[in-house]
C-alpha cells in the first residue's frame, strides 16, 4: 500500500518566506486572516514562541558547553583574616557556620582551599573539588571517577580530609 | 611499517555534537564517510618561547607548550545525497524539515541557523583511521560547503572544517575501541543530471538551451572564530604544561556568490538584467542523481531566494561566453540568502 504523502508541521523556509510577507504586507491589521487560516497576530504569537524555544535550546547547548569545559576552577578568594592573627596554614582557617548548612552543594559559607600538599590537589581542582568542603560532600564514586584518581588514591584524599577536620 | 593512504578510513558523529568539545567517541556514535580527497593534519601545540634577556647567552630558553591551535581541515568528494549532505546541512546549521514525499523517499529542508538559534555552529567529531594517525578532531564546523560543476566529471563538493584546537585525543585511547561502522550505499550525480534555473521576470534555463557549461553555488559561514579565553580547558586536566585548547567557535555572517557560466547568445538578455538591477528570484541550482524509486531521484538543490546578477565575458574553447555572478546579500524575509534541500530514502537528516 503505498503511503500518503506526509508534511511536516515545521514550515520549509520559503513558505515561511511567503508568510511573513504576508503579515508584513498586513502588519497594520492583526485580525486580517492569512493564507492557512490564522490572523496577523496568531501567526506572529507562534512565531515568537518558537524563538522562545530557539533561544531555549541555544542557551541550553551554551550551558552544556560551559559545564563540559570547567576543568578547573580557580577560586580566586578573599581569605577572611583570622582571630588571632596570621596562620600559616590556610586549612586552619574555618568557614562561619551557617544553620541548617550540611556542607553539600555550593555552601554560602566560605569555601576553604584545599591546602598545599593536600594529596592529589591538582587533580582534585581541575574536577572541580577545590574546596575542603567540596571534597568532603562528595561520594567517593564521584572521587573515582575523576581522571587520575582510583580507589587507592580516594583512600588518602580521605584520611587527609580527616586530618584537617 | 608503512601505511597506505588508501587504506585510511574517516569517520563522522552521526550527530552534530551536543555542547563544544564533547566529541563522539563509541562506535555507536559514528558513520563512515566517503570522500575523494582529504588532507589529515597532525596536531601540534604551539610554542611560548620566553622572549626575556639577561641570561647571558644569545639563544632562548625551553619553550613552554601554550594553546592546541584549532585545526584547518579540507575535504572533498563526488556529491552525493550522504556524507555531503550531513556537512551541507550542518554548515546552514537551521532547522531541518523532513518530509515524506512518497513511500521511501524523503525531503529534507534545511534552514539559515536564525538569530534565535544563536552563532554557535552545528559541531562534528572526524575521526580518520589509519594506522598512527588516528587523532580525534571534535568540534568540526564547517566553514564553507560548496559544489562545483561542469565536464564529464561529476558534480564535486567541497568543505574547509575547522576546530577547536581538540584534536589530540588518539582513537587508540578510547575505551572500548571503536569499530569503523559499515559504509552506507552512496549515491552520487550525473555530470549531466545538473540544472540551473532563475528568474529575472521570466524564468531562464540556460541548461535546456544548451548554453550552461558550468558552475558553483554553497555556502560560506563568514570568519569561524576559535577564541582563546581564560579558564580554557587544558589537554591533560589540571595540566597547564600540557596545553590549552578553546571552548569559545562561532560563526560569522554568512555569504556567497554563486556563478554561472554560459555560452553567450546575441541577444545578451542576461546582461540586460545585470545593467537594470533586475530582482532575480529563485536561482536554483539542482542536481539530481541516483533513483531512489520509480520516478523519484536522489537530490541535491540549493536555492538563493532573491539576488541580482552581474555579468562577464568569458570565452570556453572557441566560443563567446559569459560568466554571471550573484550577489545573494540580501535575504527574502525569514528564507535567509540560500535554502538547501536533499532528497533521499533516509527519513532524517541530522
Amino acid at each position: 500500500m503505498t503511503e500518503k504523502p506526509v508534511k511536516s508541521e515545521e514550515m520549509t523556509p520559503e513558505a515561511a518566506s511567503a508568510l511573513e510577507r504576508e503579515i508584513i504586507l498586513h502588519s497594520g491589521d492583526p485580525d486580517y486572516v492569512l493564507p492557512g487560516g490564522r490572523t496577523v497576530r496568531e501567526a506572529r504569537e507562534a512565531q515568537a514562541e518558537k524563538d522562545a524555544e530557539d533561544r531555549k535550546e541555544a542557551a541550553e547547548f551554551w550551558e552544556r558547553s560551559v559545564k563540559a569545559n570547567t576543568s578547573q576552577v580557580e577560586t580566586v578568594a578573599v581569605r577572611p583574616s583570622p582571630a588571632g592573627g596570621l596562620t600559616s596554614s590556610p586549612a586552619a582557617v574555618k568557614p562561619a557556620e551557617t544553620e541548617g548548612a550540611t556542607g553539600q552543594g555550593e555552601s554560602t559559607a566560605m569555601a576553604t582551599l584545599l591546602p598545599d600538599g593536600f594529596p592529589h590537589r591538582e587533580l582534585l581542582a581541575g574536577a572541580g573539588f577545590n574546596s575542603v568542603e567540596k571534597v568532603g560532600a562528595a561520594a567517593d564514586e564521584e572521587l573515582i571517577a575523576v581522571d587520575g584518581l582510583a580507589g587507592a588514591r580516594v583512600k588518602e584524599i580521605r584520611a587527609a580530609l580527616k586530618k584537617l577536620r | 611499517m608503512y601505511q597506505l593512504l588508501e587504506d585510511l578510513q574517516v569517520l563522522y558523529s552521526a550527530a552534530p555534537e551536543s555542547a563544544v568539545n564533547t566529541p563522539a567517541t563509541t562506535t555507536a556514535g559514528f558513520k563512515t564517510g566517503l570522500f575523494n580527497s582529504f588532507m589529515p593534519p597532525i596536531p601540534r601545540p604551539d610554542k611560548l618561547k620566553s622572549p626575556e634577556i639577561g641570561s647571558g647567552t644569545e639563544w632562548g630558553r625551553k619553550g613552554r607548550v601554550g594553546y592546541w591551535p584549532p585545526m584547518d581541515i579540507p575535504i572533498s568528494g563526488w556529491l552525493n545525497t550522504e556524507f555531503a549532505a550531513v556537512l551541507a546541512a550542518r554548515c546552514w546549521g537551521g532547522t531541518v524539515t523532513d518530509e515524506l514525499v512518497a513511500t521511501g523517499v524523503y525531503d529534507h529542508t534545511v534552514a539559515l541557523q536564525t538569530k534565535a538559534q544563536g552563532n554557535v555552529p552545528k559541531l562534528t567529531t572526524i575521526l580518520p583511521l589509519l594506522g598512527g594517525y588516528d587523532f580525534l578532531h571534535a568540534s568540526c564546523a564547517v566553514v564553507e560547503f560548496s559544489i562545483e560543476f561542469g565536464g564529464n566529471e561529476p558534480p564535486r563538493w567541497s568543505a574547509t572544517l575547522r576546530n577547536t584546537g581538540y584534536s589530540w585525543k588518539r582513537a587508540q585511547d578510547l575505551t572500548p575501541a571503536v569499530v569503523p561502522p559499515s559504509v552506507a550505499d552512496y549515491h552520487y550525480v550525473h555530470p549531466a543530471g545538473v540544472s540551473a534555473l532563475y528568474n529575472d521576470g521570466s524564468l531562464k534555463d540556460l541548461a535546456a538551451d544548451a548554453r550552461l557549461i558550468s558552475g558553483r553555488c554553497g555556502l560560506n559561514n563568514g570568519d569561524i572564530l576559535v577564541k582563546p579565553l581564560p579558564k580554557d580547558p587544558f589537554r591533560v586536566t589540571g595540566d597547564r604544561s600540557s596545553g590549552a585548547y578553546a571552548r569559545f567557535i562561532t560563526r560569522g555572517k554568512r555569504n556567497f556568490v554563486p556563478t554561472l557560466k554560459g555560452y553567450m547568445d546575441e541577444t545578451l538578455a542576461e546582461w540586460t538584467s545585470a545593467r537594470d538591477n533586475t530582482d532575480v528570484t529563485a536561482l536554483t541550482y539542482l542536481f539530481s542523481g541516483d533513483p531512489i524509486t520509480g520516478s523519484y531521484n536522489h537530490e541535491f538543490e540549493v536555492k538563493y531566494p532573491l539576488s541580482t546578477m552581474m555579468v562577464d565575458g568569458d570565452t570556453e574553447d572557441r566560443n563567446a561566453a559569459i560568466t554571471l555572478s550573484y550577489d545573494t546579500d540580501r535575504s527574502d524575509a525569514s528564507g535567509g540568502i540560500a535554502v538547501l534541500r536533499v532528497r533521499n530514502g533516509s527519513a532524517t537528516l541530522v
